[in-house]
């Protein structure tokens, strides 16, 4: 049994608004061992984001405790979940989320500028296989240039948990594949767990568990014993 | 990460470029204004203070009629009195022919006494010679040298000069006649300055004095001392008052109060208008990256880090519009204060660059804008960045208040009505439209009605309070007859006798020192009106007063109040104000010839007498009149006038560039509040366009809100231009001039007019970045 890097009990947020509340995540409870490739499969309004979101310290839950490692983050204050996502989490967006006005050299400089023993930019570019692509800014990118860009960005800094909120929401197969052998890549390089949103059954070929989810809840947990190569994948 | 951070700011300024531009040239221009205004202020001071120190300027004036030189010996052994001095003042004109012969004021001067000129060039007159140093300002207007000669008429003979130099003391700074001449002009009327010796046997006055002047112990105050030299002066009938009370010091002091406190009220309107500007801006900046900075707090960047960035936009606005406006302000500043100086003639004064004035000017305009960016963005700051990253909620689409309207609804097109639900759509953006408009609209209108207000109660009513052609004043008060007899002309229409002395007023609110001004009941030549344009006649018991005396006294018609005169007997009497008239200029008060000789002992003699007649009799009687030893002045009305017009052109330019930068600033605030709503509706401009409506249509989603934020814009705008009018009214008023609370209807609708050509202007350029869409392109982009 792998070491358990994350751990949550009875996770759940409810959002408030309108007169209405939404009980968006409900009492959630897994663990996370470390170099899990752990896909997440649910339909629209599941809860699949809120889950990645409370998991990168990017949102507070309303209920249940929050675990990485032996640092609880349900109760730290603001620039302590700044400290976490800083320090801890590499989160990758389905829109890639580049910061326009920078070029892709800069936009890894800004994440790996913030930590202390980030890998140098260049070979963060060259992992991606965009040594070239350094000097252009988003808008001269394709989608999956951009979306390796966003992975380089979340590498850089070395984080001990990769979060990817449908990173392969907005590209064609080819770079769906390409992106998600990428991430397989990356938890070898770096040892820490992924954890990808998808909506695509195909990711769940190679990962080791995957969390299927339905109204808040955490259905069921598959295990995979056998992940399927990348190449091998059915997408 | 602050270096990536600063590029990221610097490449988005780059996009809106234009937006930001016109938010760094209002700062800029509100603090350019600031510098220019406090520098010129503290050179101002800075140059009277030298200048004061250099011609061993007095600290007390006196004046009476005639008392022996050595009464100054009585003066300077009252305690506190470190110096006094006696000398002799004259007004003389020249002996050139013709009606309007320059005036020129005589001091008698003692080298190394009190009140010397400071000269500019040539040197002090000797002992007992006919040399004369003459004032900078009529040395140049008539471009003089030194050597010249000058013949002068002096007790009815005409006495020849030479010019030995050319300078100016602070007493003769600002040379007018009277209060009413507002200008001076050098050309007809200035100082000169005689050796004492020379003036007093020229004008029979050996050992004589018509003024003392006091330097008084370090520590003393005026006012603890001018009862006892009032006491020494008695005998003479004096008028006494401190240094700051002198003419050209008052005048140069009100001059310096009005540019302090413009430094502190003009820059802050165009800094209120760029901060709505950047209000805007930076809303709409914020909203568009509203998952750029959820994206940065993903990263790891702390909130600080994020509110630094967003308010750091505000901060670089701030400072590169100070720096710009600091920096040409220290540059316009030395001009400006050489106009001032010009205007006043006041020495050079090498003031070093006021770097404390560019620095608290740029640390002002930089705060003052990063307010503003921190406002924008400190619930930003506050947001999870999960929430951050959600896009917003669709903002409601309802009916607006104006389409509920019966019937109005069916005027507007499609667009049309876009335009108005983008407008209920977005509240705090639509207010801040509103006040930028407003405040733009203020400034143009509350500058063309300053414009008309010199115009209406300046040159206006003198014309209408005025009526003789020549006013001839005498030396002394010539019994009422003789007077007359004196400007006997057969072909003459009118002539009316007028006797001129010092009084002090006293009411519940304060005293002033006035001159009263004592006419026939019935005077056709000097008629006076109240602020509803009725007429006011002077009883033969009462005074009646000006607006301004009024207000300081704080007394309407039928108080009473007190009114002391000093010569030839002291008096103290009770009178009652028989009315109060719309005069926003000077001290002078009216009475009757009866009234005034109850409350002093003039009795039938007059100062001076009001002259209407033809053309062609009044060279003939100014020539005349020249010669008469009793006479001291003799003074065409319409010249006057004429000349003060020429004078005010300068501030009318002035005022014209001000409303001119007024309109500018509208049009920015009407293109910047246009370009976000372009920005904002491009999407929904491109569907349009994409069903096939041409592009004026098109438009109408934009400009209708600016026509509408405009005309809605008006209405607080008339109301700020009236508000600010009142402001002004209270700040400017001193004991020597007022402005009414008057705004002039013909400048809120030319102001109007002005807003609408910016509005017209700014959808022209609209419709031209409409045409330049395209469509398919941005559609395709995602939201």
């Amino acid at each position: 049994m792998q070491t358990s890097v994350l751990k949550c009990e009875g996770l759940s947020r409810r959002y408030e608004g309108g007169g209405l509340g939404i009980l968006a995540l409900n009492g959630v409870t897994f663990t996370v061992g470390s170099g899990e490739f752990i896909v997440v499969l649910g339909p629209s309004g599941s809860g699949k984001s809120t889950l990645l979101n409370l998991l990168g310290g990017m949102d507070k839950p309303t209920e249940g405790r929050l675990w990485y490692g032996d640092l609880e983050l349900t109760g730290l204050s603001p620039d302590m979940l700044s400290a976490y996502r800083r320090k801890v989490v590499g989160f990758i967006f389905q829109f890639f989320n580049l910061i326009p006005s920078l070029t892709a050299k800069e936009n890894i400089e800004l994440a790996s500028s913030i930590v202390k023993d980030s890998l140098p930019v260049a070979e963060a570019l060259a992992l991606v296989g965009l040594p070239d692509r350094a000097t252009h800014f988003p808008s001269q990118l394709s989608g999956g240039e951009q979306q390796r860009v966003s992975i380089a960005r979340a590498i850089v800094k070395k984080p001990g948990l990769l979060l990817a909120d449908e990173p392969t929401g907005a590209l064609d197969s080819v770079n769906s594949v390409a992106i998600v052998k990428l991430l397989l890549d990356m938890r070898t390089r770096l040892g820490c767990p992924v954890i990808a949103i998808t909506h695509n059954p195909g990711m769940a070929q190679v990962a080791d568990r995957i969390f299927y989810m339905k109204d808040g809840c955490i259905e069921r947990i598959e295990n995979n014993p056998h992940p399927l190569p990348v190449d091998q994948m059915t997408w | 990460m602050q270096k990536l951070l600063i590029k990221k700011l610097l490449r988005d300024m780059a996009r809106s470029g234009i937006t930001y531009i016109i938010c760094i040239l209002i700062v800029a221009i509100g603090l350019c204004g600031f510098s220019v205004l406090s520098i010129c202020m503290k050179d101002l001071e800075g140059a009277r203070d030298d200048f004061f120190t250099q011609t061993a300027f007095p600290d007390v004036f006196t004046e009476i009629r005639d008392a022996p030189l050595s009464v100054a010996r009585n003066l300077e052994a009252l305690p506190g009195v470190l110096r006094a001095e006696g000398r002799l003042t004259k007004t003389v004109c020249l002996a050139s022919a013709g009606e309007n012969a320059p005036q020129l004021k005589l001091f008698s001067v003692t080298e190394g006494g009190l009140a010397q000129p400071q000269l500019s060039c040539g040197q002090f007159p000797d002992a007992g010679s006919r040399q004369l140093i003459v004032g900078d300002g009529f040395f140049k207007a008539h471009n003089l040298a030194i050597g010249d000669e000058l013949s002068l008429v002096i007790e009815g003979r005409s006495e020849t000069f030479t010019i030995c130099g050319s300078g100016i003391s602070p007493e003769n700074i600002y040379m007018v006649k009277s209060i009413v001449d507002l200008l001076p002009d050098y050309y007809n009327y200035d100082a000169a300055f005689i050796n004492y010796q020379t003036m007093s046997s020229l004008c029979g006055q050996n050992n004589r004095a018509n003024e003392f002047l006091l330097t008084l112990l370090p520590g003393v105050e005026f006012d603890t001392i001018k009862k006892n030299i009032e006491d020494v002066l008695e005998p003479y009938g004096s008028r006494v008052y401190g240094r700051a009370d002198q003419f050209s010091v008052a005048i140069l002091q009100m001059e310096i109060d009005q540019v302090g406190r413009m430094a502190t009220s003009i820059p802050f309107v165009f800094l209120g208008v760029a901060a709505v500007i950047l209000y805007i801006s930076l809303l709409r900046l914020v909203e568009q990256q509203r998952v750029q900075a959820g994206t940065l707090m993903a990263l790891g960047l702390n909130r600080h880090a994020v509110l630094l960035h967003y308010l750091s936009f505000g901060l670089l606005v701030g400072l590169v519009g100070g720096l710009l406006g600091g920096i040409s302000g220290v540059w316009a500043a030395k001009p400006l204060f050489g106009l001032f100086r010009q205007f006043f003639s006041l020495p050079p004064f090498n003031a070093p660059i006021a770097w404390g004035n560019l620095l608290s000017g740029i640390i002002m305009a930089t705060l003052f804008c990063g307010l503003v960016g921190l406002l924008v963005s400190r619930r930003l700051a506050q947001l999870m960045p999960a929430e951050a990253l959600r896009p917003h909620a669709p903002k409601t689409a309802r009916k607006t208040l104006l389409e509920r309207l019966p019937g109005l609804a069916n005027i507007f097109t499609v667009p049309g009505l876009m335009a108005i639900r983008a407008l209920s759509r977005n509240p705090r953006r639509t207010i801040l439209s509103v006040t930028g408009i407003a405040c733009a609209y203020m400034i143009s209108a509350f500058l063309m009605s300053m414009y008309t207000l010199m115009d209406v109660f300046i040159f206006d009513y003198i014309d209408k309070m005025q009526h003789q052609d020549i006013t001839v004043y005498f030396s002394q008060p010539v019994p009422a007859a003789a007077a007359l007899a004196a400007v006997h002309h057969p072909a003459l229409e009118y002539a009316e006798g007028m006797l001129e002395f010092p009084v002090t007023l006293r009411g519940p609110a304060g005293k002033v020192d006035c001159g009263v001004q004592a006419i026939a009941q019935d005077a056709k030549l000097t008629l006076m009106f109240d602020t509803n344009k009725q007429p006011v006649r002077p009883q033969n018991e009462g005074i009646v007063i000006s607006v301004l005396t009024a207000g300081i006294l704080g007394v309407g018609p039928g108080d009473m109040i007190e009114a002391e005169v000093s010569w030839p007997q002291k008096r103290i009497s009770a009178l009652p104000v028989n009315g109060i008239i719309a005069q926003y200029m000077g001290n002078t008060v009216y009475m009757t010839h009866q009234a005034a000789a109850r409350i002093s002992d003039y009795r039938d003699v007059y100062t001076s007498v009001l002259l209407k007649g033809a053309d062609e009799v009044r060279e003939d009687l100014v020539n005349k009149l020249k010669q008469a030893s009793q006479v001291e002045l003799v003074e065409n009305r319409l010249a006057r006038t004429g000349k003060m017009r020429e004078y005010m052109s300068l501030v009318v330019s002035m005022m014209a560039f001000m409303a001119l930068i007024g309109m500018i600033t509208g049009f920015a605030v009407i293109y910047t509040s246009s370009l976000i709503s372009f920005e904002e509706l491009k999407r929904e401009i491109s569907t349009m366009m994409m069903l096939g409506l041409p592009s004026k249509q098109c438009l109408q989603a934009l400009n209708v809100s600016q026509w509408l934020l405009t005309i809605v814009a008006i209405c607080p705008g008339i109301a700020l231009t009236i508000l600010s009018s009142n402001m002004m009214s209270s700040a400017i008023a001193s004991d020597m001039f007022a402005i009414p609370d008057f705004v002039d209807p013909q400048a809120l609708i030319l102001a109007i007019a002005l807003m609408f050509i910016a509005v017209w202007f700014s959808s022209q350029v609209m419709l031209r970045k409409i045409r330049k869409l395209a469509p398919v392109e941005l559609l395709r982009e995602r939201e």
